[in-house]
């Protein structure tokens, strides 16, 4: 366990930081999520094609780059300071972590890094690599803990999937949909379906980075990924969450640091505004909070990682919890505040800040929002609900 | 030695000590506390095991550890559940200042009387009207052959009491800019013309004392830094056994929310769902100390920057210490308007933290000034 990023990590970071910086600048992320399908499809080939991104956790027997959480995280908060328009989080992150947790050999231990993936799940991890596929994951069998309302979605025997799922990330542009639902046993499945197969209507989202998509499957066929899936999704999603949080700190860090360039150079009554201790004590509340977030965010990723070896113990149920408790708070109060520093150039649409303030919003909505977690956190921690 | 020996010896002489060892207290040790004979007994103990003063070269008594060593010592310590004290301000920032700024001769006469106990430091920086803008402190030093006579008015001085030594700084250059006119003068206490009185406090205990000094004099062998170099000698950086503190604060911090959890489940407050979700809030905070603590240490071993860490550091837990208080008195409901029985103004160990908490906010810089370093020296905003 090593929460320090250097080396190998480090040189991704970099890496992913500059062609960033070349191809997806504030104005390219503006113009493209008003695109039809919100999405720079240009950005993708060149991110897949140059860095392997799609393939970053996928076996290197699939022909992945086999690379864990940690690196995962880099790579999260990365995006999570520009918001490209990427179908990222679903093809790169959501589809290959459901299908290592759910379907990879019994022998292998608590989390599947490194692992390869058999059958179906195989192929799809495959095509994911070779940067052939947008997969997006449907919940349809989906997790009381986060409320219920993203789907419910039956299979037959034959695998013929009925129901429907909601705010499917990326669901509008994917040719394939990887979808939880209850199988004939009555257990948590895991099919794979064609998209275009289902009924699809793009949703209007609230944060335009963030396309998502509702899926009707009136008898649509599906290809069984895996059965008795349910220890596998859960541990598929507790990773999401992390992936989750490293991008909110990402995007809270680029407040931040939009803001103290604000400061610093904006002069009003004469001085800079950073010169003001009301703005330099928003400013370095922001840093206390983005810190931790980080920490917390780091040490998930690596007992992630420390949980695949054997005998590790698993500390990642509670972490993702405090991950997703904690970093979408920490960004939308980042997001608020720099809005605030930036007066009303912050308020603009032309301003990138209305992208974090969204995406911070969407991200405290999104897979559970932060009272869920933290009775989730009271509950493993022993002092949950049971307590009456 | 290698970080696992250091760790292995640590355990190995726990093990072989515990019967007599303090048990780990909360987060602080209360404000007013005073050793007792278990505690001076247990201090001896780990003077003799050379487990004091961890980063002092060898040659004073410590082992020279790096803050990567102080880091593993102290995790050791606070996984067994055992208390591993700091000699009070005299190791944490006197020490670091003889060490930084101090003669040869000072190091040899004044270090091994810290370690050994005979000395005891409180500070004399605040003055009725120097807080947070402690460049316009007035008491003055003069200078008369071999000594300096110290003449002011120095308040809200913790260990006051418990002290035999003041590290004081007093103006020595009336006619200098108020930050080059200063000195580091180490006081004894015990001589003519210091009249140390208690101040009561917040919990009602005497934590901290005033002090009235009319010309009591030093030897000026106890000024540290050189005359009027008072200034750069008290913003000395306080070491490696501050980046110590960080790294395994967090077992303190979860010691207190598992005592408020257990009084609350006995209390049967736990039904509460309000009350659940407020603790959770509270764990999110310590958890994140243990991450943080963790990463710290990593960053530094690393070789990297762990300077914002160690910047937001005090704000954050001092933050979440007043907020704590708070929440263990909220959520016991009516239990917590009542105190413990007996003579004085007895606090339980939560309306402890519910009071002492606010003076940490306050104390080492507070967390407004804190705010103010964090944005000029972390993130360059203009001054």
């Amino acid at each position: 366990m090593n929460l320090a990023v250097t080396g190998e990590r480090a040189a991704l970071r970099e890496a992913l930081r500059d062609l960033l910086a070349a191809s997806s600048p504030p104005p390219a992320v503006l113009a493209a999520m008003e695109t039809p399908d919100g999405t720079d499809p240009d950005l993708w080939a060149s991110l897949t094609v140059k860095l392997g991104l799609p393939g970053l956790l996928v076996p290197e027997e699939h022909g992945g780059a086999g690379l864990g959480m940690p690196e995962l995280a880099v790579v999260q908060e990365e995006l999570g300071r520009v918001l490209p328009c990427v179908p990222s989080f679903s093809t790169a992150v959501l589809a290959p972590l459901l299908l290592l947790e759910t379907a990879r050999p019994e022998a292998h231990g608590t989390y599947a890094h490194g692992t390869y993936a058999h059958g179906p799940a195989g192929e799809r991890l495959a095509a994911i690599a070779a940067g052939e596929t947008i997969t997006a994951v449907a919940l349809g069998d989906d997790p009381s803990r986060w409320g219920g309302g993203y789907g419910d979605v039956t299979a037959s025997a034959s695998g013929s999937l009925t129901g429907w799922a909601s705010y499917v990330l990326d669901g509008h542009i994917a040719d394939a949909v990887l979808v939880t639902a209850r199988g004939p046993d009555g257990r948590t499945a895991v099919y794979e379906a064609d998209a275009a197969r289902a009924e699809r209507t793009t949703l209007p989202a609230l944060d335009l980075t963030r396309p998502m998509a509702r899926l009707e499957f009136r008898g649509t066929p599906g290809r069984p990924v895996a059965a008795g899936a349910a220890a596998g999704l859960a541990r598929a999603l507790d990773l999401a969450l992390v992936a989750l949080g490293a991008e909110q700190v990402g995007g809270a860090q680029r407040c931040l640091d939009l803001s103290v360039e604000h400061a610093r150079t904006r002069e009003q009554y004469g001085r800079p505004i950073g010169s003001f201790q009301a703005v330099k004590h928003l400013c370095a509340d922001m840093l206390r909070a983005v810190e931790p977030a980080r920490s917390a965010v780091r040490y998930a990723a690596a007992a992630a990682a420390a949980a695949a070896e054997p005998g590790g113990a698993d500390e990642v149920p509670e972490l993702a919890a405090l991950v997703k408790a904690h970093c979408p708070e920490v960004y939308f109060a980042a997001a608020c505040e720099a809005i605030q520093i930036h007066g009303a150039l912050g308020f603009s649409w032309e301003h990138e800040l209305h992208l974090h303030y969204k995406r911070a919003k969407s991200g405290q909505l999104l897979f559970g929002e932060t009272g869920r977690h933290l009775d989730a956190l009271a509950a493993r921690a022993g002092f949950g609900e049971d307590e009456r | 030695m290698s970080t696992a020996a250091l760790r292995a010896e640590a355990r190995a002489w726990i093990a072989a000590h515990r019967d007599a060892a303090v048990p780990a207290r909360g987060a602080h040790v209360p404000h007013d506390h005073t050793p007792d004979e278990h505690d001076r007994r247990w201090l001896d103990a780990l003077r003799d095991g050379r487990w004091l003063c961890l980063s002092w070269p060898e040659r004073y008594g410590g082992r020279a550890l790096s803050e990567t060593e102080v880091i593993a010592v102290n995790e050791e310590f606070a996984r067994a559940g055992v208390e591993r004290p700091r000699l009070g301000m005299s190791e944490t920032l006197v020490a670091p200042a003889i060490l930084a700024h101090g003669t040869p001769e000072q190091k040899d006469r004044l270090l091994p009387r810290i370690l050994s106990g005979r000395d005891v430091y409180c500070q004399g920086f605040s003055e009725p009207e120097t807080g947070s803008d402690l460049a316009r402190l007035r008491t003055r030093g003069v200078v008369e052959g071999g000594t300096v006579r110290i003449t002011g008015h120095k308040i809200w001085t913790s260990y006051g009491r418990l002290a035999n030594m003041m590290f004081v700084l007093c103006r020595t250059d009336p006619d200098a800019p108020r930050h080059q006119g200063l000195s580091y003068v180490l006081l004894p206490l015990d001589g003519d013309g210091v009249d140390v009185r208690p101040i009561r406090q917040i919990t009602g205990g005497h934590g901290f004392c005033e002090e009235f000094i009319d010309g009591a004099c030093a030897p000026l062998d106890n000024v540290i830094g050189g005359l009027n170099n008072g200034w750069r000698v008290a913003m000395t950086t306080l070491g490696a056994e501050r980046a110590g503190e960080i790294t395994s604060q967090y077992f303190g911090y979860r010691r207190e929310f598992d005592a408020l959890l257990g009084r609350l489940r006995s209390q049967g407050r736990l039904a509460d769902p309000g009350v659940r979700r407020a603790l959770a809030e509270a764990y999110v905070r310590v958890l994140l100390m243990r991450c943080t603590g963790r990463r710290a240490a990593d960053e530094l071993r690393a070789g990297g920057d762990a300077a914002a860490l160690l910047a937001i550091d005090k704000i954050n837990w001092s933050e979440h210490h007043c907020d704590f208080g708070a929440l263990a008195l909220d959520a016991q409901g009516p239990a917590g308007l009542v105190r413990p029985e007996g003579d004085g103004y007895r606090i339980d160990a939560f309306q402890r933290v519910m009071l002492e908490s606010r003076g940490r906010r306050i104390a080492r810089g507070t967390n407004q000034v804190q705010r103010n370093i964090i944005a000029e020296r972390v993130l360059g905003l203009p001054r």
